[in-house]
């Protein structure tokens, strides 16, 4: 019998995914589709990390097996590995429950805008994606981004992530002093205790911000 | 080489008029050719703190307007024979000047003089506007206030905007023995919002009062610890390197009793 094009594992961490490097990337497809199809009962609403091994797979390469695990199981992946070589998070946190798919926010941010200096009281940004910022973002200026903000300095401002009304987003900031936070539809401000010198992010959950060091 | 400076604040009654005064008088004190324009037309008041109001004839609209020539508006301060004022005009607006015509004054002063001093009016509309735009470089004026600090950081991110580099910070109004306690913002505390390279502190000090209402810049005062600021300012103006006064030894009574036995 030849090699399995696709070798799926379940492990103490996830689940591990061997992929045969030697076949064509759409035999690779169609042999995951339907090792999963089999399972489908396995996987059945579970949350579960993925690790994609044996094979560097681009991007886009990725994003096809993953959409192929979404369709095929009711598997949530919280969290992707690839090739033993970078580990990369997702763009949220914990998937939120009606919205399960890792992929399908990373789809819908799509675009980052990178400023390479910070904010003076008065002036603001606006984009319809994520930001990052090198500087401070000080009192009186506003950051407005449909996906997360990320700042690589202070921000003592108002910062706006998910401003669509996207909750899944996240505010982060080297020092996390802002006047006023939003993320997606939520208000909120920052108790002076609360207030974090070390690089910290806020997130939602449920219907309440969190801060949690980064 | 002549340079046009704007002393600017955002937020009014920080010391923007006593600075530009003050640094007005210490730069001719040390042979420069200084002229000092009033940028805060319908509201002025260089002339009153340099005690020259009853000199004035013409005023800048009438420079601007052509109804007369720019030598005739200059008036020449007695005490310091390389100071030149450019009073504002009181009975106009802002509206009344432009940013061109600003701009074509400032080049035309430039040749005459060594530093070109634009007292700015408070507030980031039209007066604002006209005063920055012929001006090289900009000195912001805040004192140790959440406020002033504010505005300030406004005022550095409009100037930034307008290509005026490297604005230059003069924090005015402190006071050592507030800041000591806690209760008052430290210098550290400012620069690290405003983030901009710091030009000189001027100590909380009666001086300065009694000076203004005389119509006497206190740089000139060698007894008074705001004139030593300004004179230390004037000096890095100038380009050399002065350190920050150390502000911490005048307080406290045991050396307010020094200093008296000193002084007289």
């Amino acid at each position: 019998m030849a090699k399995q094009p696709v070798i799926v594992k379940g492990q103490r961490n996830g689940i591990s995914i061997m992929l045969d490097e030697t076949v064509e990337f759409t035999e690779l497809e169609e042999a995951l589709r339907e090792k999963l199809a089999n399972a489908k009962k396995f996987f059945d609403g579970a949350n579960s990390a993925v690790a994609f091994k044996g094979r560097d797979l681009s991007e886009t390469e990725e994003r096809h097996l993953l959409d192929i695990i979404m369709a095929e199981t009711n598997l949530r992946v919280d969290f992707v590995e690839s090739s033993g070589t970078a580990t990369k998070a997702p763009q949220h946190i914990t998937p939120a429950p009606e919205e399960p798919t890792a992929t399908k926010t990373r789809q819908n941010i799509h675009e980052t805008a990178f400023y390479n200096s910070g904010l003076r009281s008065g002036q603001s940004i606006n984009f319809h994606g994520s930001v990052v910022i090198r500087g401070d973002v000080n009192p009186g200026s506003e950051v407005v981004a449909d996906g997360n903000v990320i700042i690589l300095g202070a921000l003592k401002g108002m910062a706006h992530a998910g401003a669509n009304g996207d909750e899944s987003c996240f505010v982060s900031a080297l020092t996390l002093r802002p006047t006023q936070l939003r993320i997606g539809k939520l208000i909120t401000y920052v108790p002076e205790q609360n207030t974090k010198n070390t690089p910290s992010y806020a997130y939602v959950r449920g219907d309440e911000v969190f801060i949690a060091a980064l | 080489m002549s340079e046009v400076y704007v002393i600017t604040s955002g937020k009014g009654g920080v010391g923007k008029t006593t600075t530009s005064a003050n640094i007005g008088a210490g730069l001719a004190i040390e042979g420069k050719r200084v002229v000092l324009v009033d940028a805060d037309i319908g509201l002025r008041n260089l002339d009153v703190v340099m005690g020259l109001e009853n000199r004035i004839v013409y005023d800048l609209i009438n420079v601007i307007e052509g109804s007369c020539r720019l030598k005739q508006a200059l008036i020449k301060d007695k005490r310091y024979p390389t100071l030149y004022l450019l009073p504002a005009a009181q009975t106009k607006d802002k509206d009344a000047v432009t940013p061109e015509q600003m701009k074509k004054l400032c080049e035309q002063l430039r040749e005459d003089f060594d530093y070109v001093l634009l007292d700015c009016p408070a507030g980031i509309e039209q007066g604002f506007k006209n005063a920055i735009a012929g001006a090289d470089k900009a000195i912001v004026v805040t004192t140790p206030e959440v406020s002033a600090v504010r505005d300030a950081d406004r005022i550095i991110g409009l100037l930034e905007a307008a290509e005026v580099r490297d604005p230059m910070l003069i924090l005015n109004r402190i006071r050592p023995d507030m800041v000591k306690r806690g209760d008052m913002m430290a210098l550290e505390d400012v620069t690290e919002i405003l983030a901009i390279d710091v030009l000189g502190v001027i100590p909380d000090d009666e001086s300065i009062v009694i000076a203004t209402n005389k119509g006497e810049p206190c740089v000139a005062d060698n007894n008074s610890q705001a004139g030593r600021a300004f004179r230390d300012i004037v000096k890095r103006m100038m380009g050399e390197t002065v350190p920050l006064m150390d502000l911490t030894i005048e307080s406290g009574i045991f050396n307010k009793i020094k200093k008296f036995f000193v002084r007289h």
